[in-house]
């Protein structure tokens, strides 16, 4: 008694099972379907597809008009009507529902249901995006509205529009004609394609960058939108495959994002970075293999200079470490340079030279400003604790909760791939394989600057020192603090040399370099027999003798020992009225002061009165050569060594390479013609490099003398530096690599995959 | 570098002075003012001519006693510093005893203030009484 009650104050509850049962029992003994009614209403229903789907086609060229989607839902409404009248008067009884929406909208038919309902939704889109429109806070960009035509009147009968529509929709899910199931298929592609005609838009329009939060905007708004018309699920159902979808598209640029351009599309990668997150990482793997691919073919081959693979390198880190928090891929990808790098000779110095020099600037900001940003270098303060939650004793009482596994795609046996001492300064040391030989690496390279240029900045070495002292061991750094220590000494005694020789008329200025031997590197590498006093003239000798006495003075119980074949002088040199200033260092300064004396020397007279072996000789004389200085004939006797007649020689003609410059460096300009002239015994260098016994590697000289017996004897023939830059221009085709010094051919095959014998 | 003139230095610029050259004229000053350095030339018998406008050397500095050994307690040479020291030279002299012995003078001091050793300490080396040589 209660119970019933109770029914009928609340009649939408569902009635007990038990009248359900009931209901269910009369609607089947009302049902006297016999199949001859059952296929007149069959063919009824059809009888009205036709009239259902030609209003559709027809009001679907004006959905934009509300009244016509009024229409389409009164169509529908009758079609239901005369179904449900039909089916009464023959004794269909209660029809299916399914049934009849099943002959109209033919799930066979999808997709053509699809590509009708397109214009009825894309119009309430529109309007639904008019009808919200905020003039103040706009995301669409690069789209010009004319704000004019944006009144009150309009925006009302927008929100009509998508007020109404509500009918159409409710139509199309619920009747007897539904189109029910369609709908969600529907709604979420149009809603895929919205979003991908926005997000291109987007990127259009702002510099080809998806920024993550016009990303987050609009799908916010495509879920508003699929909210205002009861269909969540569409847009669930379809939002994972859009982040993919957008996910896909960015990561095809991946690898100019990361590796080329780096810090420009930095907002692109964060917005990866989300993609991959709202969609568990999906595609990770994908990108991981597409960013090896392209850093193999663009960035790991001989053309490139290290300089560049290391800057690209320290991009990935940078950039890779942001998109992807557990740092898969950058440990993947960086991985696969660094095995690269550890192959070609100069990475060591150049790392040092890369962090020193061209990170110098990040450096110094780092060191003096906020520690908000510290991309170069994180100190280990900061790094302790990163990856506690790894650690077992902290797994049982903390974070235990937390916990996540190994992605799935990480290496195995890497250990936790957290992000401990993922910054761009511990990658390039990984680089190395271990600190010692990094510091190493670094005392060699600090000492060279330290003892042998004329611009010494023991100031910014020392603050350097202290960054990465947070780094390492105190013990590993100690020689280097030495180091510093010495020339900071040495500058003191600068000074005070500098204090008497302003007191002294015709007195050269000199500075000094005092090591602790036992904390420096080998700084002498060559030897003279000479003393001091045979290879200066007086005045220079005046300004050590003064240097070494003011060391005297200074530190009482020590005595300096000048190394004579290291430092450099500051000069100005006139030949013929022509003047240049100079940095030259010591050892060759020795071998042009000998032209004070006389113009003409052979090597034996250069020799025997420097002291030093034939090698050393050649080389410094052939280093003036190079630098104009002296001419040397080989049609005369390449033994006699004479100043420069023609005094222009000695200007810089070749900026940028003042220094002596290494083999790899030389670059003649000028005799690109023998160069080109080599170029007809290719096909002949090639099959020779490659099968030369007994390695497949051939040295430039090598290749020298054979193309020595080609020219006839009295012709000039080319020289090794032709040679050399012939070679050169074929590695940098890629069709050579140069290995210290030794050139081999580049398999096609090999190209592509790993070359095993490089190492 | 800059040529900086600190308080402590001027004193023994002038005795330097004095032993070297006595003129003080105006001139100098003018030079010392400019920037630039001038270059100082070198005499020539030939078209080349050169001016030095500075000269870098560099070297290395040995105690002048103890000569090339080591010391006989830490067992490091004389040029580097002690076990307890960081830096060699001025922070961690060289002593010699009237044997002639040397050691650094942390390590001779830490053997000396042994009490084992008190209260004469001798030299670890020959056993003679250990006194610091003038």
């Amino acid at each position: 008694m209660n119970k019933c009650h109770h029914f009928r104050l609340i009649p939408r509850y569902p009635p007990p099972k038990k009248a359900i049962f009931r209901q269910k029992m009369s609607l089947f003994d009302r049902m006297t379907t016999s199949p001859e009614a059952a296929r007149q209403y069959r063919e009824f229903c059809i009888s009205k597809k036709r009239e259902v789907w030609e209003a559709l086609i027809q009001y679907s060229k004006q959905a934009k008009h509300i009244e016509k989607v009024y229409d389409m839902t009164t169509v529908l409404q009758r079609v239901q009507q005369e179904c449900l009248v039909f089916a009464l008067d023959n004794g269909i009884g209660n029809p299916d529902v399914h049934h009849a929406a099943e002959l109209i909208f033919p799930l066979s038919m999808q997709k053509v249901v699809i590509q009708v309902l397109r214009p009825y939704f894309l119009s309430h889109w529109a309007n639904f995006r008019l009808a919200g429109y905020n003039p103040i806070r706009k995301i669409d960009h690069g789209i010009d509205l004319n704000e004019d035509l944006w009144t009150d009147q309009k925006k009302e009968r927008n929100q009509q529009y998508v007020h109404d529509f509500t009918a159409f929709v409710n139509e199309l899910k619920t009747g007897i004609v539904n189109a029910n199931r369609h709908i969600n298929a529907a709604v979420s592609l149009y809603i895929r394609e919205l979003a991908a005609s926005m997000v291109m838009h987007e990127k259009q329009a702002f510099d080809n960058e998806l920024r993550c939060s016009m990303l987050q905007e609009y799908m916010e708004s495509l879920r508003i939108w699929a909210d205002a018309m009861t269909l969540q699920d569409a847009y669930h159902l379809v939002s994972d495959q859009i982040y993919k979808d957008v996910f896909q598209m960015l990561s095809k640029n991946a690898y100019e994002m990361v590796a080329v351009q780096f810090p420009q599309k930095f907002r692109e990668i964060i917005t990866m970075k989300y993609c991959l997150m709202k969609t568990g990482n999906y595609g990770r793997d994908a990108l991981t293999k597409r960013l090896i691919f392209s850093v193999e073919t663009n960035l790991l081959i001989a053309s490139v200079d290290t300089k560049t693979i290391l800057q690209a390198y320290a991009s990935c880190v940078e950039a890779l470490r942001e998109m992807d928090s557990s740092c898969v891929v950058m440990h993947k990808v960086c991985g696969v340079i660094r095995e690269y790098l550890k192959r070609r000779p100069d990475t060591v110095q150049q790392i040092i030279t890369y962090i020193t020099s061209s990170k110098k600037n990040e450096l110094e900001k780092d060191m003096f400003q906020s520690k908000t940003v510290r991309s170069a270098m994180m100190d280990e303060e900061e790094l302790r604790g990163v990856n506690d939650d790894f650690l077992p004793e902290n797994m049982e009482c903390k974070g235990w909760d937390t916990w996540t596994p190994n992605p799935t795609d990480a290496n195995v046996g890497d250990g936790a791939p957290g992000r401990q001492g993922v910054d761009v300064f511990n990658m390039l040391v990984s680089v190395y394989g271990s600190k010692e030989l990094f510091v190493k690496e670094y005392r060699n390279l600090l000492a060279e600057r330290l003892s042998g240029s004329d611009k010494k900045d023991a100031f910014f070495e020392k603050r350097y020192l202290d960054l990465l002292k947070l780094r390492f061991q105190y013990s590993e750094l100690q020689h280097c603090e030495v180091m510093l220590r010495d020339v900071m000494q040495s500058q003191e005694i600068d000074c005070r040399c500098e204090n008497v020789r302003e007191l002294t008329p015709g007195m050269i200025p000199v500075s000094g370099c005092v090591a602790s031997s036992h904390y420096w590197p080998k700084l002498e590498h060559e030897t003279t027999t000479k003393e001091l006093a045979d290879l200066y003239p007086p005045s220079l000798l005046a300004a050590v003798a003064a240097y070494e006495g003011m060391y005297a003075m200074n530190k009482r119980d020590r005595k300096m020992f000048v190394y004579k074949c290291v430092g450099c002088m500051e000069l100005e040199i006139e030949v013929d009225g022509v003047k240049i200033e100079r940095t030259i260092p010591n050892a060759f300064a020795q071998a042009l002061l000998l032209f004070l004396e006389k113009e003409v020397w052979t090597t034996k007279e250069v020799q025997e009165r420097l002291g030093i072996t034939v090698g050393n000789t050649k080389k410094r004389l052939n280093w003036l050569v190079k630098q104009g200085f002296v001419n040397m004939n080989p049609v005369i006797s390449s033994d006699t060594w004479s100043l420069t007649k023609n005094a222009a020689s000695i200007l810089p003609n070749q900026p940028g390479a003042p220094e002596v410059a290494d083999d790899e460096d030389v670059e003649p300009e000028d005799n690109s013609d023998m160069v080109d002239a080599l170029e007809q015994y290719w096909g002949y260098t090639k099959n020779y490099i490659a099968n030369h016994s007994p390695n497949g590697e051939v040295k430039a000289e090598r290749m020298h003398r054979v193309y020595r017996m080609f020219g006839s004897p009295t012709s000039a023939g080319p020289s090794i530096d032709h040679v050399t830059a012939f070679l050169q221009r074929k590695v940098a085709l890629g069709l050579l690599t140069c290995i210290n010094g030794s050139y081999r051919v580049v398999e096609e095959k090999k190209k592509a995959n790993e070359n095993p014998e490089g190492q | 570098m800059e040529p900086e003139i600190g308080s402590g230095t001027s004193d023994e610029s002038e005795t330097q002075q004095n032993m070297s050259d006595e003129n003080n004229s105006p001139e100098q000053k003018v030079v010392r003012e400019r920037k630039p350095l001038v270059g100082i030339p070198l005499e020539s018998n030939t078209r080349l001519k050169i001016a030095v406008k500075k000269l870098h050397v560099c070297g290395e500095w040995k105690w002048l006693q103890g000569g090339e050994d080591t010391c006989g307690i830490c067992r490091m040479e004389f040029e580097s510093a002690c076990n307890m020291c960081k830096f060699p030279g001025d922070d961690c002299p060289l002593v010699v005893g009237t044997c002639r012995h040397a050691f650094h003078r942390h390590c001779i001091e830490k053997w000396i203030a042994a009490p084992s050793n008190q209260p004469r300490a001798q030299c670890p080396l020959c056993r003679q009484d250990w006194q610091i040589a003038d």
